[in-house]
This record gives structure tokens, C-alpha cells and sequence, in this order.
């Protein structure tokens, strides 16, 4: 598989040469989820932070950024039904 | 030496950026010290509104001149910002809410800003799927709106890098040194030592820590905010929408990307340096929103986190000298650092090079009298 035209996320639609030249800049994980919300869509990261982890060999856990709830999109309705007194 | 500087900005948040740019414009030498990486703090942590409508005239003044150079950036220097002028919308849900509001609007008005009281039917103009129960109007700027901050701030770093300057990431400064009550530099964690007649405190909810290293006591107290954001939706309305009630909530729907982000002011506030999410907002936080949009209840929460509002006791920045020569302050902007960080960076920066004030910055001073209070916090 060619890795430019790679889509490394498929939520925000970014390539794999994207990601790689804002690394080329000396950009960390965090501020390359920042700058191009690769990480911000509807799967959170699930989908392109363990692409990103591993073609760019994270292995420090402090570099990764953090995980934030709830665990899954979930609808307001639900939650303000599932909490009403 | 390879770390002289004409300049050393503690922090690398937009406050941090935007001075440093306008510093580095008049060709000095600027150096960055970031104790995290750039936006880390509150910067990547707010909301992104920008707003005009504040009680206090020297705010007003303020956010005039960063709305203009806003817009600047965005269609002369043609910076990639996201800068979309929606406007802001502030509910009024009793008397006494709207009497305030009008009491804003005839000083705003004084600054020709555009703001207008609107009826609830003129609301529903501007928000479709607002919910009008209860509601008496709202007052109204169309020339308010909202920006992108990660955006924003690298625009400002990658002009700094341009002008020479350098940005240092991951360090922390743990001495400041004085001599004779004047700064002389500073040194980080990574025991590389600055050198520098100027430094300035931009470290956001740290700057009472960094206000330490030289004696300084600067009246700056972290609180917690939460924030929520929302999957990416169809344009449902274009202006921030705040709701002063005790249990109110204020939050804007993103115009580039679709996502509705939102947060709510704590009652009461939550002291500290504490970022941990709490369960409490996260089922509190939607019920706010619907209430005011019931439209919003078809639409699914993505994530929550929050970031630190650094608190003055009047509610308005610091800024400007301290009794430590070449040692300045830009500091405890309340939440509002990111609508502040354009005007306020550019007139430090006028003001340590030039020494003129294009903004009334004494008012923003340490020394001022603190007992006054920001009514549209």
C-alpha cells in the first residue's frame, strides 16, 4: 500500500503524508491532534491514534494524548433521560 | 552567548504568543519558554468565543482593538484562524437580567459598537430552535464571535520564528535571577540559563507560581472549568449563546467544523489546578443546553475535559510593570485570554518598547484598586 495517500483518520479526513509533514516540523502527537483535530472526530482516536502510535513509534505513554470521556458518542436525550430525578 | 535575548516570555499559550509577535515585530530578539508545549494550558483548553460586550470600558476598548486585529490577520495577512464574526447572544430570563444587559448596552453603545436588546421573536431570528419559555430577549452584538486558538497561536509562533525568535519547549523555569531589583535572567529545569533584561509572566494559571521566584505576589488563583463538545452537525445557529442563570451554560456551535462546544461557570467555583473531569458536568452539562436548544437532544457528546480560568479579584487582567525592573506581567485574564491575547499582547508590547500606552493599560495594573468588579463575567 502506498503510504502518501494513506487516510490515517477517517473522521477528519487526513492523510498520512499530512501527519508526516507536520512531523518533518517538529511537531509532537498532541499538537498535530491540535492543528489537524486528527483525534477530535467521532471515533475519538480509536481509529488513527494506533496508526499514528505506531508508524511513528510512540512508545512514550506521556506522548500520546490522553483519553477523555465518556467512552462512547453518546445523545444528550439519553443522558438527560437516563439522570432525570 | 547563544541564549542572549532581548526579550524572554514565560509561557506558550496565545497570551505568550501574541506578545512575543508584536515584541519580535520591533526587531527584538525573543525567546519563548514553555514549560509544556505550545496551547498545553488554557489556550487549547477554551472555547474559542470572542466577545465586545463587556461592562467594563476598558475591556470594551480592548476587545474593539482585537476584533480589528482579528480580522486583520485573517483577510490582510490571510492567517489560516477560523475568525467568524456569528455574534454573541446573552439570555435574559428576568427583570433584573435584562435591566443589566440594557445598563451594558448604553455604555457599549457609547463605543458604537452595534449591540441591540432583541425581543424574543428577534432571537428566534437569529436561533431558530430557541426555546422562547421564559424569556425575555437578549441583547445582541453581531460583531462578536469566535476563533480558532490552536490556530491562532501557531500563526503568532511561526511569525516569531520568522522574526528570529525561538520557542523552547518542555523546559520549565524554576529561578529567575535579580540584581539590584532588576531582572538579569532566568534559568529552566533543563539547567539551561537565559539571559535577558526583560522578562514577562505569561504563565496563564501559573503566574502566581512564576510571581514567586522573584518575591512578587500576584493576585492569581486557578479555578476549574469543564467544557463538552458535540459530534459535528448542520449550521443550527452562528453566535455563542450565554445564559447568566445560576444553572445557566453559554456555548456556540464551531463554524468551520459543525461541533457544538459548551461549559458552564461552577457554583460554586472549584479552586485549584485540578484538570480532572467531573461526572457531576457531564450529566449536568446537556440538560443547560436543551433547556435553551431542546433541538440539541437528537445530538451526541463526544468528549469533555477542562482547563484552568485564572481569577483576579476584579475579574480584569494584569498587566504591565511590577516593582522588579524589566520584570512585566501579562496575567490573570479570567477566561477571556484568548479574546484578550491580540489587543493586550500588542499594547505591552508598545508599551515596554515605545513606553506609550495605545490601550489603558493603568487600569489593567498591579497596583490598582482590586475592590471593582467585572459585571459580564
Amino acid at each position: 500500500m502506498k503510504r502518501d495517500n494513506f487516510i490515517v483518520c477517517r473522521c477528519e479526513d487526513i492523510t498520512w503524508q499530512e501527519i508526516e509533514e507536520l512531523v518533518k516540523r517538529g511537531f509532537t502527537l498532541e499538537e498535530i491532534k491540535k492543528l489537524t483535530r486528527c483525534g477530535m472526530g467521532y471515533c475519538q482516536g480509536r481509529t488513527c491514534f494506533n496508526i499514528l502510535i505506531r508508524l511513528l513509534k510512540i512508545s512514550d505513554p506521556k506522548k500520546i494524548p490522553k483519553k477523555r470521556p465518556p467512552l462512547k458518542p453518546i445523545s444528550i436525550e439519553k443522558i438527560i433521560n437516563y439522570f432525570e430525578k | 552567548m547563544k541564549n542572549n535575548f532581548d526579550i524572554v516570555i514565560i509561557g506558550a499559550g496565545v497570551v505568550g504568543a501574541a506578545t512575543g509577535y508584536y515584541l519580535s515585530q520591533f526587531g527584538l530578539k525573543v525567546a519563548i519558554i514553555e514549560k509544556d508545549y505550545p496551547t498545553a494550558g488554557s489556550t487549547g483548553r477554551c472555547i474559542g468565543g470572542v466577545r465586545q460586550q463587556f461592562a467594563h470600558p476598558p475591556t470594551i476598548k480592548l476587545m474593539i482593538q482585537s476584533v480589528k486585529l482579528l480580522t486583520e490577520y485573517q483577510e490582510e495577512l490571510k492567517w489560516d484562524i477560523e475568525w467568524y464574526q456569528g455574534g454573541y447572544l446573552f439570555l435574559a430570563y428576568s427583570e433584573k437580567e435584562k435591566e443589566n444587559y440594557l445598563k451594558a448596552i448604553k455604555i457599549q453603545q457609547e463605543f458604537n459598537l452595534p449591540v441591540n436588546f432583541l425581543s424574543p421573536e428577534e432571537c428566534q431570528k437569529i436561533v431558530p430552535d430557541l426555546n422562547s419559555e421564559g424569556l425575555l430577549g437578549g441583547a445582541f452584538c453581531p460583531t462578536d464571535g469566535q476563533v480558532n486558538p490552536f490556530k491562532l497561536t501557531f500563526n503568532y509562533l511561526k511569525e516569531i520564528k520568522r522574526n528570529k525568535g525561538v520557542l523552547y519547549n518542555f523546559q520549565k523555569v524554576v529561578k529567575i535571577e535579580t540584581k539590584n531589583s532588576k531582572v538579569i535572567g532566568l534559568k529552566t529545569d533543563k539547567n539551561e540559563y537565559f539571559s535577558s533584561p526583560i522578562i514577562i509572566n505569561c504563565a496563564g494559571p501559573y503566574a502566581k507560581e512564576i510571581g514567586k521566584l522573584v518575591n512578587l505576589d500576584i493576585p492569581v488563583e486557578p479555578e476549574r472549568h469543564e467544557a463538552i463538545v458535540t459530534e459535528k452537525v448542520e449550521h443550527l445557529f452562528p453566535c455563542m449563546i450565554v445564559d447568566y442563570r445560576m444553572d445557566g451554560c453559554y456555548f456556540v456551535q464551531k463554524h468551520k467544523t459543525g461541533n457544538i462546544v459548551g461549559c458552564y461557570t461552577p457554583v460554586p467555583n472549584v479552586p485549584g489546578y485540578s484538570l480532572e473531569s467531573s461526572f457531576e458536568f457531564f450529566i449536568e452539562m446537556p440538560r443547560r443546553m436543551a433547556r435553551i436548544i431542546p433541538k440539541l437532544k437528537e445530538i451526541r457528546i463526544l468528549r469533555q475535559w477542562a482547563g484552568s480560568y485564572e481569577m483576579t479579584p476584579d475579574g480584569n487582567p494584569i498587566v504591565g510593570e511590577t516593582p522588579i525592573e524589566g520584570f512585566y506581567l501579562n496575567c490573570g485574564m479570567c477566561g477571556h485570554g484568548l479574546m484578550f491575547a491580540p489587543a493586550i499582547g500588542k499594547a505591552l508590547a508598545h508599551y515596554i518598547v515605545k513606553k506609550e500606552s495605545i490601550l489603558p493599560l493603568e487600569e489593567f495594573s498591579l497596583f490598582r484598586d482590586f475592590s471593582k468588579k467585572e459585571v459580564m463575567k
